[in-house]
């Protein structure tokens, strides 16, 4: 018996589609040919080895149909695909600008207080006691003279003082500094003709909280006068 | 009505404009294409993203004027390409592809099974094709045959030859296997 003639054989008695008598007739022929044992065993492995295949075979994940309707929405109402959503992502852009900005922000006030025009360079042949001195005072002063009091910035000062008026209707601010011309600021909302003022000690070094424990007496507030030198 | 008839205005009420449509093509056919892709690739997320893939090109077949007559062959055909497009990466991406896991990796895969596909792999491209289409996913012959362009009849033909084909070579593989363990046998006494 050729190929051709055994293989519907086989077939139909693996199949099961042989009647019982078909199927003895069939072994008790062909049972004892190794050739078509062997072709009944392949077959059998075919058969078994591919069922339990399939029953292992993954299955696509349980959310592929949900992201595939998703998928054709998105697709019926812009006519393109747009990229999903990332969870976040304009959160996490946002945060990100933000601490840029932060960063830049915080160099370009080190550059300038690093860079200012009232920085006096220490010498090194200052004597020892005024190196050891501490840094000259930071005082409060008015970036300009009609600018309200609460705008200001630091500065580095040598010689200066300022003085905050007590008992004055509020905020008035004189910045003085004994070398220069500097002038003074003043909101002119005191009214007296001669104001106690007391040191603004957050404003000032140690040791120049110790000179301005003194009250001090100044003129009636003027706007923009000049300080007279002492 | 024939079932290529109807799948073929289902997509046809797709690229007019019904979602649903698609939707009802997507359950006939993504878990019998999936199971296509995971025979090609031997991985089930990249036969995952394979079929997704596919299914997001034909969804924007719809802003074209394009004209589907077989859609099956159309979706087998895209995943398909979109394996052969993965194979030439695969040349050029060779470490990233090594590192998806087959699903031959799975413990309950028994020596059958292992013998099938050991010889699977030996069949032609053309053989191996409508045997995974036809055992594995579960096409019958007439789809497959909508699908490749062929007649039905070519495609039982070409089936038949190729279950012969596979069934030589696991008579063959058989043989080797005892062969080898009479020589053992032999040597060891």
């Amino acid at each position: 018996m050729n190929d051709r003639n055994r293989d519907p054989l086989v077939e139909r008695f693996l199949s099961g589609a042989m009647s019982s008598s078909e199927e003895s007739a069939f072994l008790a022929r062909h049972g004892g040919d190794p050739e078509i044992r062997a072709r009944i065993e392949a077959e059998r492995t075919m058969r078994n080895g591919i069922e339990a295949e399939k029953g292992v075979l993954p299955m696509p994940p349980a959310g592929s149909r949900d992201r595939f309707i998703a998928m054709l929405d998105r697709t019926s109402k812009t006519g393109s695909i747009p990229p999903e959503p990332e969870s976040g992502g304009s959160l996490r852009r946002t945060l990100l600008v933000i601490a840029a900005l932060g960063f830049i922000v915080t160099l370009a006030v080190m550059v300038m207080r690093s860079t200012g025009p009232d920085r006096v360079p220490q010498s090194a042949s200052a004597p020892a006691a005024a190196r050891s001195e501490p840094r000259p005072d930071t005082v409060l002063k008015s970036a300009r003279a009609d600018t309200p009091a609460r705008m200001r910035i630091i500065v580095p000062a040598t010689k200066s003082t300022t003085t905050r008026t007590a008992g004055s209707s509020g905020g008035t601010t004189a910045t003085g500094r004994s070398g220069g011309d500097t002038s003074i600021a003043v909101t002119p909302r005191a009214t007296s003709d001669s104001v106690e003022v007391a040191p603004d000690a957050a404003a000032m070094s140690t040791s120049r909280q110790e000179k301005a424990k003194l009250p001090v007496t100044i003129q009636p507030p003027t706007i923009n006068a000049k300080k007279p030198d002492r | 009505m024939p079932v290529e008839e109807l799948e073929r205005r289902l997509f046809a009420r797709f690229l007019a404009g019904e979602n649903g449509a698609l939707v009802d093509l997507y359950d006939r056919h993504h878990l019998r294409l999936y199971v296509y892709a995971l025979k090609l690739t031997g991985s089930a997320t990249l036969a995952e993203d394979i079929v997704q893939e596919m299914w997001e090109r034909v969804a924007r077949l719809r802003g074209t004027s394009v004209t589907v007559d077989n859609p099956i062959g159309l979706f087998h055909r895209i995943v398909k390409n979109l394996f052969l497009n993965h194979v030439k990466a695969r040349r050029r991406f060779t470490a990233f592809v090594e590192s998806s896991r087959s699903y031959w990796e799975h413990p309950a895969i028994d020596e059958n099974a292992e013998i099938v596909r050991a010889c699977m792999e030996k069949l032609t491209a053309e053989h191996r094709e409508v045997l995974v289409l036809n055992l594995y996913s579960g096409y019958r012959h007439e789809e497959i045959a909508a699908m490749l362009g062929k007649s039905p009849e070519a495609i039982r033909k070409r089936s038949s030859r190729a279950q012969r084909a596979l069934r030589e070579l696991i008579v063959a593989m058989r043989r080797e296997e005892q062969n080898q363990s009479s020589r053992s046998r032999e040597s060891g006494r």
